[in-house]
C-alpha cells in the first residue's frame, strides 16, 4: 500500500533529494515492491514535464560529429566489416578480425548480463539488510524487554529473601515469646530439709499448671527404708488436704502428675510414708517449700 | 485531459537498435533529442560550454546503457530527460564544491521554467507542448515554485526550503503534491 510518506520518498528520489543512504534503500523498496516502481514512474513522467516545458535549443553542429566519432570507435567491429577484397589471403585477417570482433561483443554482452545480475543480487542483498536490520531492532527490543523482565525479577527475588528473612526474624522472635510464656508459667520451686537427720536434703520441683505436669529432683535425699516410700504433696488452697503426686524413688528424676487438677500449687512438701503411698500424709513431713 | 494514447513507440526501437550497437540509430536518436536536451542542459547549468560537455556525456551514457531502459516504465524521452537532468544537476553539485556557488547560478538565469511555456520564444508548440502546458496549469503556484527549485537548482530539501521560507515539511508536500498531478496527467503522453 502507497502512504503520503511513501510519495513523499518517492518525489524526493525522482528529484534526486533524498541522501544517498535513503536513496539505496529506496531503491531497493522499488526493487521489491512493483506498486513504489509504478509511482517512481509516475512521478518521473511528471519530472519530464518540467523538462519538457524547456524550449528546445540547438547545439552547436561540431558537437555531433565529435560524439558520433566517440561512438564509431567504440562500435563493434562486425558492424563495419568492409567488403570483400576477393582474396583468400587478404580475407583471413579480417574473418580473424570479425571473429574477434563477435568474441569480444559476445563477452561485452555477457558483461552487461553479469552486471545487471550483481545489480539485482545488490538490490536484494539491500533489501534483505534492510529486513535483517529491522528483525535485529526487534530482537534488541526483546532483550531489552527481556532484560528489563530479569531485573524486574531479580529485585522482586531480592525482596522476596528479605521478607522471607524478616519472617524468620518474626517466627524466632514469636517462638522466643512462646518460650518465655511457657517458663512463665512453671513454677519452680526448693524444698528444705525438715528433718534433722538429713540437714543437708534438698530437692528442687518444676511444675507447668497448664499441663499439670512436673519434675521432682532430689539431692542428698537417702533411700527410704523397705517398709516406707517417699511421697510427694501439692498443698492447694482449693483442697483441705494436700494433694498426692505420687511416690518416687529419690535416687531418680520422679515425672508427676497429681490425682486431682491443681488451680493453685502454693507449697510441694515431701513425706515418709508406708510402702506404697498414702490417701493423706500420714508420716513425717521431711522437705517442705514453696 | 483526453490526449489519444501512441502508437508503437519509434524512440523505443531506435533505443533498442543502439543497445545492439547500431551507430546510425544512436544517429537518429541525436537528430531528434539533442536540441531538447541541450535546452533543458542550458537552463540549468547556464554555461553553454559545459552543456556541451553534459551532452556529450549523456549521450554517451545513452550509448552505452540503452539495454538498461525499460519500456514498461517510462517513455524512452522520460528516461532521457532524468539521465540528462540528473547529469547536469551532478555538475551543478561538483561546481558548487569547487566553490563557484549556486547562487551565482541560479542568479545569472533565474530558474523559471515552469513559466518557460508561457513566453513567446518562437518556439513551434505542438500537441505535446499544450498538454504540458495544461498540466502545469493545474499545479498551484507554491507547487510551482518548489519544483522548480528542486528540478533545477541542485539544492537540497533544506536549502530549498530556505531559500522559499517555508518549514522542510511544506516544501516536500508541495513537492509531492504537484509531481503526483504532473505525473497523473502525463504519464504516457511524452
Amino acid at each position: 500500500m502507497i502512504t503520503e510518506h511513501t510519495e513523499e520518498l518517492a518525489s524526493l528520489y525522482v528529484l534526486g533529494l533524498l541522501p544517498p543512504d535513503e536513496a539505496r534503500w529506496f531503491e531497493a523498496d522499488i526493487a521489491a515492491d512493483a506498486e513504489v516502481a509504478a509511482l517512481v514512474a509516475r512521478l518521473e513522467a511528471g519530472a519530464a514535464a518540467i523538462a519538457a516545458a524547456i524550449p528546445p535549443r540547438d547545439p552547436p553542429p561540431a558537437l555531433r560529429g565529435r560524439i558520433m566519432s566517440q561512438i564509431r570507435s567504440e562500435e563493434p567491429a562486425s558492424a563495419s566489416v568492409p567488403p570483400s577484397l576477393g582474396s583468400r589471403t587478404v580475407r583471413l585477417p579480417w574473418a580473424i578480425a570479425a571473429c574477434l570482433a563477435l568474441l569480444v561483443g559476445g563477452l561485452a554482452y555477457e558483461r552487461y548480463h553479469l552486471k545487471l545480475l550483481v545489480d539485482s543480487f545488490l538490490l536484494r542483498d539491500v533489501a534483505q539488510q534492510r529486513e535483517l536490520d529491522r528483525v535485529q531492532t526487534r530482537d534488541t527490543d526483546l532483550q531489552q524487554q527481556l532484560d528489563a523482565a530479569l531485573a524486574h525479577n531479580t529485585a522482586l527475588a531480592s525482596q522476596t529473601a528479605g521478607l522471607q528473612s524478616q519472617l524468620d526474624a518474626m517466627r524466632g522472635e514469636v517462638a522466643a515469646l512462646h518460650a518465655r510464656d511457657a517458663l512463665s508459667q512453671i513454677k519452680i520451686a526448693t524444698l528444705a530439709s525438715l528433718s534433722r537427720d538429713i540437714p543437708q536434703a534438698v530437692a528442687v520441683v518444676a511444675w507447668d499448671g497448664d499441663t499439670q505436669r512436673g519434675i521432682l529432683r532430689t539431692s542428698k535425699v537417702p533411700a527410704a527404708r523397705a517398709d516406707q516410700d517417699y511421697q510427694l504433696w501439692i498443698i492447694d488452697p482449693g483442697y483441705k488436704q494436700p494433694v498426692s503426686a505420687g511416690i518416687f524413688d529419690p535416687g531418680k528424676e520422679a515425672h508427676f502428675q497429681p490425682v486431682q487438677s491443681i488451680s493453685k500449687a502454693e507449697k510441694f512438701a515431701i513425706s515418709l510414708e508406708k510402702k506404697g503411698g498414702s490417701a493423706a500424709p500420714q508420716g513425717p513431713i521431711v522437705l517442705v517449700g514453696e | 485531459m483526453n490526449v489519444p494514447a501512441p502508437g508503437p513507440n519509434p524512440e523505443a526501437s531506435l533505443l533498442s537498435r543502439v543497445a545492439d550497437g547500431d551507430s546510425r540509430a544512436f544517429d537518429e536518436l541525436y537528430t531528434r533529442w539533442s536540441p531538447m536536451l541541450y535546452g533543458l542542459l542550458c537552463k540549468i547549468l547556464g554555461d553553454p560550454r559545459e552543456a556541451e560537455d553534459a551532452l556529450q556525456e549523456g549521450f554517451l551514457h545513452i550509448w552505452h546503457k540503452a539495454a538498461t531502459y525499460r519500456a514498461q516504465r517510462s517513455s524512452p524521452t522520460t528516461w532521457a530527460y532524468m539521465i540528462f537532468r540528473n547529469k547536469a544537476i551532478d555538475r551543478l553539485r561538483a561546481r558548487e564544491r569547487r566553490g563557484r556557488g549556486i547562487e551565482r547560478i541560479t542568479a545569472e538565469e533565474p530558474a523559471d521554467a515552469l513559466t518557460a511555456v508561457d513566453r513567446d520564444e518562437g518556439v513551434e508548440f505542438n500537441e505535446q507542448s499544450r498538454t504540458i502546458k495544461a498540466a502545469l496549469a493545474e499545479i498551484s503556484a507554491d507547487e510551482r515554485e518548489a519544483i522548480d527549485l528542486a528540478f533545477f537548482s541542485g539544492l537540497t530539501q533544506l536549502e530549498i526550503a530556505e531559500r522559499l521560507g517555508a518549514p522542510l515539511g511544506t516544501v516536500k508536500a508541495r513537492i509531492r503534491r504537484g509531481l503526483l498531478k504532473l505525473g497523473d496527467t502525463l504519464k504516457g503522453k511524452l
